[in-house]
């Protein structure tokens, strides 16, 4: 998605007002000359100058440059739905890992993408559950990484070896 | 000094060399996955070494962690995903050059200027730790402080066409550093009374979302093409015999300045790669040429100093148990567990211990040319997959490496959350690499600063009433007035030019 | 870890277990201990020499889950988050600190307290080239001057290991908030403004600075423990030299969220306890240089009670929570 180096540049520095501002609600305790706020409020300052520098840069070369360029994944409904479908499930994941564990979750995500992508669900599903078998026998099993079992919590003393 | 004889029969045990073998595959394969990191690979080998022999022990870890690291430059040049924050300096320099068909030279002037670089610095560590240690004990607050300044600079080395945009995401970066608890009085910042914000954005997955998964948006759409171009695999062994001797100078700099940055507590790998890239595209000629040459340069000064940073960083850890990052921060935990108490006792009580410490990180640097080739050509047979099938498999090791990172599934939020703001950054032309410097630079820059501050009662003359901080301050601010200067006069000539041309 | 006896044993009995766990049989799966803490270092260290024993001595098995962020308020908060059924608690050590500073509002009620494990005593440390060879000299050189000297204290100020120090000063009539308080990101970053002459003194454990103390270059000048520390006999005793028995510095322990039952702290406890008393722990904490110390959820409850009115005394002295 790209925009005008203006709008880089206004977005820049709202950031950076938005840190100095909140900056100075941070007070010294006791007697400290300089306080968690001090940092903060160097940076929000040289954010908005950047920002501010931007914005005037963006206003003399850029002129006659569309305000918005719109995102090439808007092309065609498939590319937008595989532009989003890896947010989707970064979040599926967060959300479902606990409740269904991370076997089921894993099976779900990498299905789920290799059919966005394109791929026969035959072969998505088969890939999908081998790759996690392999993935949570190397990770949870053997390497004790404490990944969640979900469903299978009641029996996972048998999977960590 | 301890006779060789007697270290090399201790290397000789095949039980030493299987769990050399072992953890050198080991640290190769969790470095070379895109999303999985050196410091996972080495966090996650505690609970399996924490109760073997104290030799192996240390062998293994030495040995997994120093593959990894170079294993790291692999999914960089492939599929511009850095596996360490490191690697983040020169990822673009290798992706060009594998662009261009040219992978078998980006990766190995990479592997060997990691084994370069570990072969040196263990060379130095073998002869002067003792004595480097010492040196390297004298830094205060006040040094290290200059030293984040020094490094802040390298920014501008990656910032790409803008510097003002580069600036913003530095800027970007120490303020994300800001997040969680202040170093100083320990008060909450930005966290929004949530606890995680409370424990800071770890940086791991930071660079996952905004390189890996930004990466993967990106090639999420248009044709299904090739994750990465074909590589002529046969030619890696030749291409570094090559590339050896013209690159002489970059190579020994970067090991030198590898093994002096990663000997200070600290500082650490990476701002010693950053460090090292820096100087090879300013201070000689090849290395600042947009050229081929240039970037082979570039990436083997850098590469070089990861690696060499490693060894340096056992110098304060051995000789006075103090970690010199979060990788020997493990190391120096191992030591104690296995009651290899580190200390200059060390190298009096069991000096044939220490010395066939610094031997296994010799041979593991040597045993990375013939493994490293091998990695290389194994990552390139997967990479002929199809991308729809291989890009959902390199998602979930970004989520795992992640997770297994930080233990917490914020890290897992944390990795959408930055891969989306990755992608719009890059399509806005905002270079990644400097938030990635920033995030890395922020705590030690804020809190040496502090920590002088609170020191000297507020006197800023105490930044440069000592000799070595005196020193690199005025070295710093030299350096940073050349930058400015140049980056404005450049901007005048370039204004006139166009000026020039708009009036024709 | 294998544990094919013990895989074996589950396998018998999972029809069972599946059907209905009460405490009598517990644990029916594997039980999981939140370290605060990073992976290597103190906490984590004892804690898996600790899990292990367990693993040997009662036949569990025991994964830890590293959560090291915030300085530990993240770890802290998922133990106290976690559902009170006993297979997921955490290592609790000195905890009351954190409400001074805002960062978190842990009590002794938030937790259900196990038994304490391990123990690592705070002393006073000062650089090779300081003028102050004994404890008293230092002590009374502050009582004199509190605002000329600078102590770094290891960790974040007003926690494990400047407390009990500023407490222990306290005691000697030294006005403890005109005392410039460096923070550090743990032993060895004071260690190093300690070496190269940015501080004064430091506040840190024994076992972090035996190295440069065998280096000869920082000296211990008291320890705060009421009985010599081993490996470290000849350091002063802190007691000593203020005039009673002086104890302070980091305990390690197990504790669970609120709300646990009787009866699984009992069956974690004893763990605990065979853990502690088995030969391979003993030796295991040996070599890698960590104290002993045993005490029981009563003792732990009692020991957690004091730390939290002693944090209460000494951070209003430094003047934190004005």
């Amino acid at each position: 998605m790209k925009v005008h180096d203006s709008i880089v540049g206004l977005v820049v520095a709202i950031l950076g007002g938005a840190i100095a501002l909140y900056s100075q609600s941070l007070v010294p305790p006791r007697h400290l000359n300089y306080g968690p706020g001090f940092f903060p409020l160097l940076i929000g300052i040289g954010l908005l100058l950047v920002g501010g520098g931007l914005m005037v840069q963006g206003y003399v070369t850029g002129r006659g440059q569309p305000l918005v360029q719109r995102p090439r994944w808007l092309a065609s409904r498939d590319f937008t739905f595989r532009f989003w479908i890896i947010p989707i499930a970064i979040l599926f994941y967060w959300l479902a890992v606990t409740p269904l564990g991370f076997l089921a979750t894993s099976t779900i995500l990498l299905a789920m993408i290799q059919i966005a992508n394109g791929v026969r669900w035959k072969l998505a599903v088969t890939v999908a559950l081998i790759t996690s078998v392999v993935v949570n026998i190397l990770f949870a099993s053997i390497l004790h990484v404490p990944l969640s079992w979900g469903l299978l919590t009641p029996i996972s003393g048998w999977f960590i070896w | 000094m301890v006779d060789a004889g007697s270290i090399l029969a201790q290397l000789a045990d095949p039980y030493l060399l299987l769990v050399i073998m072992v953890s050198a595959a080991y640290g190769l394969a969790i470095g070379s996955i895109p999303g999985l990191t050196a410091l996972m690979a080495t966090a996650l080998l505690v609970p399996f070494i924490i109760f073997m022999a104290p030799l192996p022990a240390i062998a293994s870890i030495i040995t997994a962690s120093a593959m990894a690291i170079f294993a790291g430059d692999i999914p960089g040049a492939l599929l511009r995903m850095p596996g360490t924050p490191a690697s983040a300096a020169y990822t673009d320099d290798a992706f060009k050059l594998t662009r261009q068909g040219k992978s078998a030279t980006a990766l190995g002037a990479g592997l060997f200027a990691s084994a370069f670089g570990g072969v040196a610095s263990a060379t130095i560590l073998t002869l002067a730790a003792p004595w480097l240690a010492r040196i390297a004990l004298s830094f205060s607050s006040v040094e290290y402080f200059w030293l984040g300044v020094l490094g802040l600079s390298c920014a501008t080395f990656v910032a790409g066409p803008s510097l003002l945009k580069g600036l913003a995401s530095l800027l970007f970066g120490l303020f994300l550093a800001t997040m969680g608890l202040d170093p100083i009085s320990g008060m909450p910042r930005f966290t929004f009374g949530s606890t995680n914000l409370v424990g800071g954005l770890g940086l791991i997955p930071v660079l996952i979302g905004l390189f890996a998964v930004s990466e993967l948006l990106r090639n999420s759409y248009g044709q299904d093409r090739q994750m990465s171009e074909k590589a002529k695999p046969t030619s890696i062994l030749k291409t570094v015999v090559k590339l050896m001797w013209p690159h002489k100078i970059g190579l020994l700099r970067g090991s030198l300045l590898g093994t002096i940055v990663g000997s200070l507590p600290g500082a650490g790998s990476d701002i010693a790669a950053w460090i090292s890239y820096a100087l090879a595209k300013k201070s000689s000629k090849r290395g600042g040429s947009d050229t081929e040459e240039g970037a082979v340069e570039r990436i083997m000064s850098a590469s070089a100093a990861n690696n060499a940073s490693l060894g340096g960083a056992y110098i304060p850890a051995t000789v006075f148990g103090i970690p010199g990052d979060a990788i020997t921060a493990i190391v120096i935990s191992v030591m104690f567990i296995k009651g290899v108490n580190p200390g200059p006792t060390l190298f009096l009580n069991q000096p044939q211990v220490i010395y066939a410490i610094f031997a296994i990180f010799f041979l593991a640097n040597l045993l990375m040319l013939p493994l490293g080739i091998a990695c290389i050509r194994a990552f390139g047979l997967i990479l002929r997959l199809p991308t729809s099938i291989i890009s959902p498999v390199i998602l979930l090791f970004c989520i795992l490496g992640a997770f297994s990172v930080e233990n917490t599934l914020f890290a897992v939020g944390l990795v959408a959350l930055f891969g989306l703001l990755g992608y719009v950054m890059e399509e806005n032309e905002v270079p990644l690499a400097p938030a990635i410097l920033g995030l890395i630079l922020g705590p030690l820059l804020e809190q040496t600063f502090m920590t002088t501050m609170l020191k000297s009662q507020g006197d800023l003359v105490t930044f440069f009433n000592r000799p070595i901080g005196g020193t690199i301050g005025a070295f710093t601010i030299l350096v940073w007035a050349l930058i400015i200067g140049l980056k404005l006069f450049a901007n005048r000539a370039k204004t006139d030019d166009s000026l020039a041309d708009t009036a024709a | 870890m294998i544990h094919p006896r013990n895989t074996l044993l589950l396998l018998a009995c999972a029809p069972a277990m599946v059907a209905a766990a009460s405490a009598a049989d517990f644990p029916t799966r594997p039980v999981t201990i939140i370290v605060p803490a990073a992976a290597g270092g103190g906490g984590d260290t004892t804690s898996r020499i600790l899990a292990r024993s367990i693993e040997q001595e009662m036949g569990w098995t025991v994964s830890i889950i590293n959560q090291g962020q915030g300085g530990g308020v993240v770890g802290l908060t998922s133990m106290v988050n976690a559902a009170p059924d006993g297979y997921t608690i955490g290592l609790l050590f000195p905890y009351a600190g954190y409400k001074y500073t805002g960062q978190a509002t842990f009590e002794g009620s938030n937790f259900s307290p196990i038994a304490n494990f391990n123990g690592d005593s705070s002393s006073l440390v000062t650089s090779a080239s300081s003028p102050f060879k004994t404890l008293a000299e230092a002590l009374d050189a502050i009582k004199a001057d509190p605002a000329k000297y600078k102590i770094h204290c290891s960790g974040g100020c007003g926690s494990v290991w400047d407390v009990p120090v500023a407490g222990m000063m306290m005691d000697y009539g030294i006005d403890v908030e005109k005392i410039t308080w460096i923070p550090g990101q743990g032993a060895a970053t004071g260690l190093q403004e300690l070496a190269s002459g940015g501080v004064d003194f430091q506040t840190v454990s024994l076992p972090e600075a035996s190295a440069l103390m065998t280096a000869g270059l920082v000296r211990a000048l008291g320890v705060l423990s009421p009985t010599p520390v081993p490996g470290f006999e000849d350091v002063t005793l802190a007691g000593d030299v203020v005039g009673h028995p002086v104890d302070g510095g980091t305990w390690r322990a197990l504790g669970g969220p609120a709300g646990l039952s009787a009866e699984i702290v009992g069956t974690w406890e004893e763990a605990v306890e065979k853990a502690v008393q088995s030969e391979s722990f003993k030796s295991a904490m040996k070599t890698a240089n960590f104290g002993i110390k045993w005490m029981n959820t009563e003792d732990l409850a009692a020991l957690m009670k004091r730390h939290e009115e002693d944090t209460a005394r000494v951070m209003a002295a430094l003047g934190y929570g004005k």
